[in-house]
């Protein structure tokens, strides 16, 4: 039997996709040659390191993916101690030539940031300045924020909530976003290794350019300020290319339109709507007679810069314009917030938004406290001028001005007193 | 059982387990009944520990009970799967040596060093068989391509990989 015809029964064989025809000529050229047993044997190694590497590639990407049948019977035979050795092995293997080359940096960032390198169990503390080899990167809430810069001058910022995966091998940078906010500018890639953004229901790929991401579990707006990106809609693989001040909104569902549009003019007034303008929060239904409501949700604040303090509870809801026909809401000097909502108590709350330059980019995040006294059944309804925040680091613009809202949160700290929000609007200065 | 002894097992278990992997899909035709055999196996193997004179025994003593479990699980699949005859299992079983573990030590890590060669998009692929049932399919329909072609390409790149992780070893000096 041929070599090569040999090589191509041995990996249809161990792919699964062998045929009784196939499979009797394998057995009869193995049952005569110690030659292609020995062959064989290493064709078998093969497929073994191969589903090892397949595990531990799977680890790296950060994507939980189920992996064949479990081993119920094994683990609870050896329990927990051949667990651990189990693991111990299986991390010393996997993780044998380990890269610590840098491929960005930390440029910038504030509040709950967390990095976990490759391989690496622990999360690391994090300083401005930091060299970072390929990871994961976990911006915890709203008002905290990270930006990273790769060795040839490309940045990203990450707004929070987002988990952020970023590598640079052979074949590109490739960064993976699992949930959260994304505003990158990219330099040029070298030829044939495009920059790839990866999200649970796009993927996009990049060779210079500036643009804006935003992905949830279900879907993915991709906002092109400059330069042109080209989105695979990995539901169904179909592709757009989506140019200057135009956007895409991939959904995991394929049925929902995957057409680039252009932006649409900016409009200066917004009202939220749920579940549409959710971004973080659980939905709940409201009272008789009063709209949905929208629950904070419980997470952990840990430190700034790398200094890591008790860990503080915070409680945010957190709305945005969002959809489909949604234009850009554009913040005017003289504009107001009008938020809604509910308090078991008086209580301080910390009210913030974050924004976008109008060609693309995070420009600022905003905030201001304020003492809330709820009515005898619990609500309150604040307005806020613009004026009254104030940008959370210097870098940011002055003023929010002229810059696209994103996002806006409502938070308090260490106590769950029931926040929860009825409706925000963003009301112009003429209005009443 | 003493410990000591338990201790002594796992470490063997775990040091030899990719080795015993490697034996067992040899003898079998899916990576479902290498798992379960090999679950199965290393219960035996610990109720009948006391058997095992000394640690340099293990890799021999093991594989004899994974063999015997093999050969019965490829006959209770073999009425509705394509398998080997029970004949050549039998001569693949006595041809591979008694120990393997650094050769295949030194195959991984060749491995590992031959997928960094590969694109990204050709990485992904070739892993994509051991991660989820389906996922072949599922690019098939996404890249609008045949699912023979992506497998005609899985085979190229596979083999490209076997000559890549046997001029590693040579050239590394990993042979064994």
């Amino acid at each position: 039997m041929k070599d090569e015809h040999f090589g191509d029964l041995c990996n249809r064989y161990f792919l699964g996709t062998i045929s009784a025809e196939e499979m009797a000529e394998l057995d009869c050229g193995l049952k005569g040659s110690q030659d292609l047993r020995v062959k064989f044997a290493a064709e078998a190694r093969l497929d073994t390191n191969l589903r090892d590497a397949a595990s531990s590639f799977e680890k790296k990407q950060g994507v939980g993916i189920s992996k064949g049948p479990s081993r119920p019977k094994w683990q609870w035979a050896m329990g927990a101690a051949a667990a651990l050795l189990l693991i111990a092995l299986v991390v010393s293997f996997f993780y044998p030539e380990r890269k610590t080359e840098h491929i960005a940096r930390i440029a910038d960032l504030h509040g709950a940031v967390t990095w976990i390198a490759d391989g690496e169990q622990a999360e690391g503390r994090l300083e401005i300045g930091n060299e970072l080899t390929g990871g994961t990167l976990e911006v915890s809430s709203l008002d905290s924020w990270a930006e990273l810069v790769f060795e040839d001058g490309s940045s990203v910022w990450v707004s929070g909530p987002a988990v952020v995966t970023i590598s640079d091998g052979g074949a590109g940078k490739m960064i993976r976003l699992r949930e959260g906010d994304l505003s990158l500018d990219v330099s040029p890639q070298p030829e044939g290794k495009p920059m790839r953004v990866i999200t649970p229901s796009a993927e996009a790929v990049v060779l210079g350019t500036q643009f804006n991401v935003s992905a949830s579990p279900l879907s993915t707006s991709l906002t092109v300020n400059e330069g042109n990106v080209q989105v695979t809609r990995l539901a169904d693989g179909s592709v757009q290319e989506v140019k200057a001040d135009h956007r895409v909104i991939a959904a995991l569902e394929h049925e929902s339109p995957f057409q680039a549009s252009p932006r649409g003019d900016s409009v200066r007034i917004w009202k939220s709507e749920f579940p549409r303008d959710v971004r973080q929060g659980s939905l709940g239904s409201g009272a008789e007679g009063r709209p949905n409501e929208l629950h904070a949700e419980a997470h952990l604040f840990r430190g700034d810069h790398g200094e890591t303090i008790d860990p503080v509870l915070l409680y945010t809801a957190v709305v945005g314009p969002r959809g489909r026909k949604m234009q850009p809401v554009l913040l005017s000097k003289g504009a107001r917030f009008r938020i809604r909502g509910h308090l078991d108590q008086p209580y301080q709350v910390d009210f913030g938004f974050g924004t976008h330059h109008a060609r693309g980019g995070l420009s600022g995040k905003f905030s201001v406290k304020r003492k809330l006294k709820p009515d005898q059944d619990g609500w309150f309804d604040v307005e806020l001028a613009l004026e009254d925040f104030v940008r959370m680091r210097s870098r940011f613009v002055e003023s929010p001005a002229g810059h696209e809202l994103v996002w806006l949160w409502v938070q308090t700290h260490r106590k769950d007193v029931g926040l929860s929000l009825s409706s925000v609007d963003l009301l112009s200065p003429e209005s009443e | 059982m003493n410990k000591e002894k338990e201790a002594g097992f796992m470490r063997m278990f775990v040091a030899h387990e990719p080795e015993l992997r490697a034996f067992l899909r040899t003898l079998l035709p899916s990576w479902e009944l290498v798992d379960d055999v090999l679950q199965e196996a290393s219960v035996v193997m610990w109720n009948k520990l006391d058997q095992l004179e000394n640690e340099e025994g293990f890799v021999p003593w093991a594989k004899v009970i994974v063999r015997f479990k093999a050969m019965h699980a490829r006959r209770s699949v073999a009425r509705d799967r394509l398998v080997l005859s029970e004949e050549t299992v039998a001569l693949l079983a006595e041809d591979t040596p008694d120990s393997n573990s650094e050769r295949i030590h030194f195959e991984r890590r060749a491995l590992n060093s031959c997928l960094q060669k590969l694109s990204l998009e050709n990485r992904r692929l070739v892993l994509m068989p051991y991660q989820r049932s389906g996922a072949l399919w599922e690019l098939a329909q996404r890249t609008n391509r045949s699912v023979n072609s992506l497998y005609k390409l899985l085979g190229r790149l596979r083999e490209k990989l076997r000559l890549c992780v046997e001029q590693e070893l040579i050239t590394k000096g990993g042979e064994s």
